[in-house]
């Protein structure tokens, strides 16, 4: 059995995993104890620091999800002077914890060593342990708060979850940032008027570590460290500990130790608030990689590779219902368009993505010049969507979509084209906005994706005639701070009603055609655009990097999970009859409605959600004879 | 040696910084104890007739950038320009005192007899005139705020570009907009008090970034702007916040406690009847945990008196209580969180 000890805040020792005491005092007289002791396994930081008398560093918990951004000369006002994590999380779940560490010293290599996690169910294994440096870098000014362009002021801020923190340099005196690429470092951060030619994320050689690197301290300069922990779906519920040992200059500098609590449940899909029995779809914009690959002449091999990269990593944060490019317009030669279609459908479904229902990105729903003269044209491409699905994965179940922001000309032409596609089984989501879709054209449109912050009228205009509503721009993605990310996509919309998040979008992509002309870079902030690079993630020809708003979009649609693992016990609860477990759910689902989402803190209302949860299953087995 | 030089850098760094800022507009913002309220008493004050007050350095809105700003999907505006259209002045004052920040601004409109004839249309150009106000209460790592307010709509939108916490709050709740017709214009006053942007109380040589931008589609005279375009802080002007005296200072904070003294005992009040409900709280959590903390912070508060009364002595010994009283419900979410964490870890659920 492992042996695990820690410096709690009071500084008392305590034996972590039910050894007894007499126990304890036989292995503490082994030599191998004093041989650990000597290593620093079983010491704190504080602890092996204090023994030296030289504190190299200090280490704050944080929370990991905050409106508070992380910076080197900030002190984290709503840290704990702690070695100690903990994460509470449901079997399955990715859950996040986080540390700042505060150099007292230099420190060139700080090495970072998770262990596995020790509890009386058993283990988590290391590998579930996934450790990140946060990197703080120059971006413009409005960086943390907002997706609009302010090329003209550079801010400091977290975004980057590396484990190679030195893939980006970055000059703090002259507020510049640089990316590695192969053997050199590129300058990111010019203005557009130094901008030679675009870069081909696809194809740079840009590759974050496949594993944690040591980190340098530098005396003065806070650092954040992110945990994120995998809990394996079949862990038992229970409380599992393991140390992360660290290492100053191959010096041992003693633990963050991290504690799991597992919970008895695993999270559901999640469902729309007003109705558990509807999907809660979950999905962004620019999630394919074949489309522009094609254009950039990578090979198919390289294409799929990615392509699958950037499945697996969105299905990971909750994008389950991933829009793909299936359509078959714009493309003259039907049958490679058809086998296209084919072969994306086959990553999806080897990424594990939700097939049923499918959403296109492409604009199925329009008319290209020659459709406009032939009308027949268009009614075969849409038979041959449809057949192409039926014949693929069984079904034609899927949302296309046309002109995105229409206008009125557009709507009406819409109006004529939606007439065919819905006899043919086929359903429509639009972008719109202050409802002039809905009163020219709702009827036709099966899922209205709503331009702003979602509003709960908004969702009780579309469902009056049994539509989905869902809603972008709220804000688009490209805003820093994680928490907004957790509050809009999560919980405000689902509050608000709505069927779904559909935010505009995973990554800034080349575009297929004027890239060149616009000498695109996603890595820079600062090349006068009117909106800042939407990123939550970095695409490389290596898969994404992620950042830690994307985390935040993860935890907004865990909460949603959560939300909905409530739902349902409470409907289990309240069909059993019995007065105790039924006023134990309707208490808590009064206790969802009247929370204020918007204001709350959301690391506290997670907590209570769970609280909830294990009441209403407390209730049920006491109910239980 | 050396750590002179580096303070000599920083100071060098941070003057040469201001120094390209501070070439961008700046108004001064004066304390002043009694400030009009509303657009009928700004309109007819002494503050207006004093041409000092007045800051009417506006310049046209780029009409090109104006015209991509159809892609902002979270606003509408209507940037119509005739270049025929006649210019339309734009003036506004700002003052502060203990209780906030006040702006008014004065707009010329030599249609505004005929504006307001149309105004009763919904579709008319009339009901989309309007201002953007944007500003940021300091120069480095603070939120910006943007309210858009149509004058002929009645309509204020208040943008959170943040998410709501213990040092961000909506301005929804605190902000103050009104529009009124003048004679030859009308008036729009803005007040925003103190409570909603505590942390940022001028206290000696604070700038803020600001800037207007004004749309005017019903004269079809486009836009204008007192500092760059829309969310581009990095081209608006500066507020710059004339010291306070020692006496306003502390009649700032002496308010500022006060408040955040009363919003205290408001929540604790609501919390204890909601956790001490036997029925729908958690007793065990309000009794180990909350209930203590509300006592001792009662009690710290009453022994400092009557808050009238609060002086240089009790003054400080409040203002380390300020933010807990100030944001108690986070303060609470906090002790909670705390409490559910404790008890997952002490046995399995």
């Amino acid at each position: 059995m492992a042996i695990h000890l820690a410096n709690t805040e009071a500084g008392k020792l305590i034996c972590w995993t039910g050894i007894t005491s007499d126990s304890l005092l036989k292995i503490m007289k082994t030599k191998l104890f004093l041989a650990l002791v000597m290593s620093g396994v079983f010491l704190s930081a504080a602890q092996a620091q204090q023994a030296g008398n030289q504190r190299t560093f200090d280490t704050y918990a944080v929370p990991a999800l905050s409106s508070i951004p992380r910076l080197p000369d900030k002190m984290p006002t709503d840290g704990r002077l702690s070695n100690q994590l903990r994460i509470v999380a449901a079997q399955g779940e990715f859950e996040p914890a986080s540390f700042v560490i505060a150099p007292r010293a230099d420190v060139t290599r700080l090495e970072l060593k998770p262990t596995p996690l020790i509890g009386a169910g058993g283990q988590i294994p290391v590998g579930a342990v996934d450790i990140k440096v946060v990197k703080t870098w120059y971006q413009g000014g409005t960086a943390w708060y907002s997706y609009f362009g302010d090329s003209n002021r550079r801010e400091l801020v977290p975004e980057l979850l590396l484990n190679d923190e030195t893939l980006v340099k970055v000059d703090r005196e002259k507020q510049e940032n640089y990316l590695r690429v192969g053997n050199e470092y590129r300058w990111i951060s010019y203005p557009a008027e130094k901008a030679e030619k675009f870069f081909n994320y696809l194809t740079e050689p840009v590759a974050d570590s496949k594993n944690l690197q040591p980190v340098q301290l530098v005396k003065g300069e806070n650092k954040q460290i992110w945990v994120t922990v995998k809990v394996p779906e079949n862990t038992p519920a229970g409380i599992y500990r393991g140390p992360i040992q660290l290492l100053a200059d191959g010096r041992p500098a003693g633990a963050v130790n991290l504690e799991v609590r597992v919970l008895p449940f695993a999270l559901p899909a999640p469902k729309t608030y007003y109705d558990t029995d509807k999907d809660y779809l979950v999905t962004l914009y620019a999630t394919n990689v074949l489309e522009v690959a094609r254009r950039l002449k990578l090979p198919q091999e390289d294409a799929d590779r990615l392509q699958l990269a950037w499945y697996r990593n969105l299905i990971a944060h909750n994008v389950v219902n991933i829009r793909s490019d299936l359509n078959l317009s714009n493309k003259p030669d039907r049958a490679q368009a058809m086998e296209d279609v084919r072969h994306e459908l086959r990553l999806l479904k080897q990424a594990g993505a939700t097939m049923k229902p499918l959403l296109s990105s492409g604009r199925v729903a329009y008319v290209s010049n020659a459709e406009s003269k032939e009308p027949s044209l268009y009614r075969q491409r849409i038979d041959d969507l449809a057949r192409t699905l039926k014949e693929e994965v069984g079904h034609s179940d899927i949302y296309i979509t046309s002109w995105d922001e229409a206008g009125v000309a557009h709507i009406k032409q819409m109006r004529e084209l939606a007439e065919y596609s819905a006899s043919k089984g086929l359903k429509l989501w639009v972008t719109t906005a202050n409802n002039k879709h809905f009163n020219l054209a709702g009827y036709m449109m099966d899922y209205a994706n709503h331009g702003g912050w979602p509003e709960r009228q908004h969702a009780a205009t579309w469902h009056a005639i049994g539509s989905k509503v869902a809603s972008y721009a709220g804000p688009h993605s490209g805003v820093e701070n994680p928490n907004v990310y957790r509050l809009w996509e999560g919980l405000a919309r689902y509050k608000a009603n709505y069927d779904g998040s559909f935010n505009y979008k995973y990554h800034s992509q080349l575009h297929l055609t004027l890239h060149e002309k616009w000498k695109q870079n996603t890595w820079n902030d600062f090349l006068g655009e009117k909106f800042r690079q939407f990123n939550l993630v970095y695409p490389t020809a290596n898969g994404p990097i992620d950042t830690i708003a994307w985390e935040g979009f993860r935890e907004g649609i865990d909460d949603v999970r959560y939300a909905t693992k409530l739902k349902q016990v409470a409907a289990e609860a309240i069909a059993t009859g019995k007065v105790e477990p039924m006023f134990t759910a309707k208490k808590a689902l009064m206790w969802l409605e009247l929370l204020d989402e918007r204001t709350a803190d959301l690391n506290g209302l997670r907590l209570e959600m769970i609280e909830q949860i294990l009441k209403i299953q407390q209730a049920m087995e006491e109910g239980t004879p | 040696m050396k750590k002179l030089l580096a303070l000599l850098f920083v100071v060098l760094s941070a003057s040469s910084v201001f120094a390209n800022e501070a070439s961008s507009k700046k108004y001064e913002v004066r304390f002043l104890e009694k400030v009009p309220y509303g657009v009928t008493a700004w309109s007819q004050s002494e503050l207006v007739k004093n041409a000092r007050n007045r800051e009417a350095h506006f310049v046209d809105y780029n009409n090109a950038a104006a015209q991509d700003l159809v892609l902002d999907a979270t606003t509408q505006r209507d940037a119509t320009k005739d270049t025929a259209a006649a210019a339309r002045e734009t003036a506004f004052y700002s003052v502060y005192n203990e209780k906030g920040w006040y702006l008014y601004i004065e707009a010329a409109e030599p249609l505004i007899d005929d504006l307001l004839d149309n105004v009763v249309d919904p579709q008319s150009p009339a009901r989309k005139e309007g201002y953007e106000i944007f500003f940021a209460p300091g120069l480095h790592t603070v939120p910006y705020y943007q309210i858009f307010t149509r004058p002929f709509a009645d309509a204020t939108d208040y943008y959170d570009w943040g998410v709501s916490h213990r040092h961000y709050r909506s301005l929804k709740e605190f902000a103050k907009v009104e529009s009124l017709p003048l004679e030859k214009g009308f008036g729009t006053f803005v007040f925003i008090p103190w409570e909603d942007v505590y942390e940022y109380l001028p206290q000696g040589e604070e700038n803020w970034r600001f800037s207007i931008i004004r749309w005017m589609p019903y004269g079809k005279a486009g836009g204008v702007s007192w500092g760059g375009q829309v969310h581009d802080t990095g081209n608006f002007g500066f507020l710059h916040f004339q010291p306070p005296t020692a006496a306003q200072k502390t009649a700032m904070e002496k308010r500022m406690l006060r408040v955040a003294w009363f919003k205290y005992l408001a929540t604790a009040k609501a919390a204890a009847t909601f956790w001490d409900d036997e029925k729908l709280g958690d007793q065990e959590f309000y009794n180990s945990v909350l209930k203590p903390v509300m006592d001792e912070y009662t009690a710290q508060g009453e022994a400092l008196g009557t808050p009238n009364d609060w002086n240089a002595v009790t003054l400080p010994k409040a203002a380390a209580l300020r933010d807990d009283w100030m944001e108690f419900s986070y303060k609470i979410s906090e002790l909670r969180a705390d409490y559910l964490r404790d008890k997952y870890f002490k046995a399995t659920p």
